[in-house]
């Protein structure tokens, strides 16, 4: 048992290792393409949406990895709200250009909120996605209050969520993501409350309503 | 959107850029991914010593810093070196860069944390937004930042009272500052109660620990110890709390178990020579002369930022070299010793010198002390120099002296911390009941004047 716990414990090391890594030539390949999209005077958007995709799908693995295993580490600070959806946002920009979507961003909570900023923003980005892949054209990130938490919802104007979703298990790409989701949102807790998940169709836009609630 | 969208290539052409990472192809990528927003005067420095030198003869803007920086060496050291210097000006923004996605773990364990980090791989305009927010927040509390550094408490504080007052997003970070501005106008109980207002949205570590600040600043050590127990506990990575259960365990007269918890922090944080100097200390005060020697000799010669050791650092490792008796040790920290260049000298420098040199055996040290014996008289050093300066009277047989100095510390409470070493020393010289008796006196004189509640509290030593 002791030597099974000291493998897992190396395994998530080689893997944030290798990840790490990743991302460091990732960032090369990134900074290299917009130098010479600046200097060729030309737009790949389809190269830049593939690097950030890569980028985001490393980051999710390490994240479900370790969530599968309780090794995710958590830590809780203020975060500004209304920089956050800006920066899932802007992390998403490219991809929804190049899918003719329009994005709005609606911040109607001032100020910060206690939560963990890299796994929120994994979720907040991972709903944007697939909002994106559903959208006809059109999402909305909307950030609020509500009933004592912060509500961040995802709504698009697609044909909305199937029933019986599988946010329990990860299975296929988007199940993963919503899995992270749900444990991410779970793992949120304040004054003896915990963050929720919650999957709907319908809202403004009439498609998927994704909204992560936390306390 | 949070913003106002005023950096512009323009501005940002004007900025002064400082841009570090220890690998090159990053440095690269980093230099580059801030001239695709607009950035055209970028310094780089490749290693730690380097960026502390490039900071330390030229002011920047900006700072890049990866989080990585090889040889041991991590951007949040740099920054901690930065600060401890004063070499980051209030207006310069210092982002922390990294491929690390748990790297929100690191920020929320320390206590000094960069403006802001943002994760690899980033767009320009990605970087050019979180600059842009750290500038405005930067400008935002300029004032308070300025009024602090000038001791203008009192205006700080009406500062902050007047951010609060208007629209911002910044409001957990008014309070924070509030809370700190408090503290630093020792007025505890208030900035506790900004700290419990912000624990009403959620107990972050800092701001337990910043109670507990308070709390220790009250003397109510035993609701601080309680607090940070529990905060050692849930949040065993914020070392801030465990360095201040050491300083409340030298408060309290109990130099074993700061040792113990400084001690532990040290394995943690090798590179960290504030914290090894506090251990030092605690060593001493704990009559462990072999530990404090051997942690003052690391700092002698590996705390290599120029101006980092000080003059007090070598009369630590002499203090210590001394009560370990290994007076070579001692010599080999301070020099030799030099009648004619004592005269310069501050008082304390100045004492401790003749102490080592006396206690060491140097030659002319016993006269010359003998010949100041009334300026030493009539002079107030530091407890540590005090110390040093009781050791060498007792040593002279000039027990008159050393009872003099000796209440007078007791008398203004500098005892506490370093009781167990200053009682080993009348214990050495066959002066123990002296020494309790004299402790004796002054406390329930203390009591008597209302300093110290309890007269056994005080006698518990």
């Amino acid at each position: 048992m002791r030597v099974d716990m000291q493998h897992t414990l190396v395994g998530a090391d080689v893997l944030a290792s290798g990840i790490h890594d990743a991302k460091n030539r990732l960032f090369e390949a990134q900074t290299l393409l917009a130098q010479a999209e600046a200097e060729q005077g030309v737009k790949l958007p389809d190269a830049r949406v593939a690097i950030s995709g890569a980028a985001t799908r490393l980051s999710r693995t390490l994240i479900a990895y370790r969530l599968l295993r309780d090794q995710q580490p958590m830590a809780i600070v203020p975060v500004t709200v209304a920089e956050l959806i800006e920066d899932a946002a802007t992390t998403v920009r490219t991809q929804f250009e190049r899918a003719a979507v329009g994005l709005t961003v609606i911040d109607r909570y001032a100020g910060a909120w206690p939560l963990d900023r890299t796994l929120v923003m994994d979720v907040l980005v991972n709903a944007l996605q697939n909002a994106c892949r559903h959208a006809r054209a059109e999402v909305t990130l909307i950030a609020q209050a509500r009933e004592g938490g912060l509500c961040l919802g995802v709504n698009d104007d697609g044909p909305g969520f199937p029933p019986a979703l599988p946010v329990q298990r990860p299975e296929g790409q988007s199940g993963l993501g919503l899995f992270i989701a749900a444990r991410i949102a779970g793992m949120h807790q304040r004054k003896g409350r915990c963050g929720s998940l919650s999957l709907s169709s319908g809202g403004p836009l009439g498609g998927a309503l994704f909204e992560c609630n936390l306390p | 959107m949070t913003g106002t969208d005023f950096l512009t290539p323009a501005e940002a052409e004007k900025l002064r850029f400082f841009v570090v990472d220890d690998q090159p192809a990053a440095l690269q990528s980093l230099s580059i991914c801030a001239q695709n927003m607009g950035a055209t005067r970028i310094t780089k420095a490749a290693t730690f010593p380097d960026a502390m030198r490039g900071l330390r003869e030229r002011t920047f803007d900006v700072v890049l810093c990866d989080y990585m920086l090889g040889d041991s060496r991590s951007g949040q050291q740099l920054l901690e070196e930065l600060r401890r210097f004063d070499l980051l000006p209030d207006a310069t923004v210092f982002i922390m860069v990294t491929a690390e996605q748990t790297y929100e773990q690191v920020i929320s364990a320390v206590e000094l944390v960069p403006d802001d980090y943002i994760l690899k791989p980033f767009s320009g305009e990605q970087l050019r937004v979180r600059i842009e927010r750290a500038i405005l927040k930067k400008r935002f509390f300029s004032g308070v930042y300025r009024l602090r550094r000038e001791k203008k408490l009192d205006e700080a504080l009406g500062e902050l009272a007047a951010l609060a007052a208007g629209k911002s997003n910044y409001g957990v970070d008014i309070l924070r500052h509030k809370a700190e501005t408090l503290q630093m106008a020792r007025r505890p109980d208030e900035a506790r109660a900004v700290y419990e207002e912000i624990m009403r949205g959620f107990e972050y570590p800092w701001a337990r620990v910043g109670v507990a600040q308070s709390y220790r600043v009250e003397e109510r050590y035993e609701e601080a110890k309680a607090l940070l127990d529990e905060v050692a506990q849930e949040s065993p990575n914020y070392l801030a709390a465990q360095d201040l259960q050491a300083q409340i365990a030298l408060d309290l007269g109990e130099p074993e178990e700061a040792a113990r918890i400084l001690g532990k922090l040290a394995v943690r944080t090798p590179r960290n020579y504030v914290r090894k100097r506090q251990l030092a200390f605690a060593a001493l005060a704990n009559g462990d002369a072999g530990q404090a020697l051997e942690v003052m000799n690391d700092v002698l010669a590996n705390d290599s930022v120029a101006g980092a050791v000080t003059e007090e650092d070598r009369q630590q490792a002499a203090r210590a070299a001394i009560a370990a008796d290994m007076p070579e040790e001692a010599q080999k920290a301070l020099g030799g010793f030099d009648a004619d260049q004592l005269a310069g000298l501050p008082p304390d420098d100045r004492v401790a010198r003749i102490a080592a040199g006396l206690r060491v055996g140097v030659q002319g040290a016993e006269d010359y002390f003998r010949e100041h014996r009334d300026w030493v008289r009539d002079t107030v050093f530091r407890p540590l120099t005090t110390m040093d300066l009781v050791g060498s009277a007792l040593k002279l047989q000039d027990r008159e002296l050393a009872m003099l100095h000796t209440e007078r510390l007791l008398r203004t409470g500098d005892m506490r911390q370093i009781f167990k070493a200053m009682h080993r020393i009348f214990v050495d010289a066959g002066l123990e009941e002296e020494f309790r008796s004299l402790q004796r006196r002054v406390a329930l004189q203390r009591a008597a004047a209302g300093k110290a509640a309890d007269p056994a509290a005080a006698l518990q030593n």
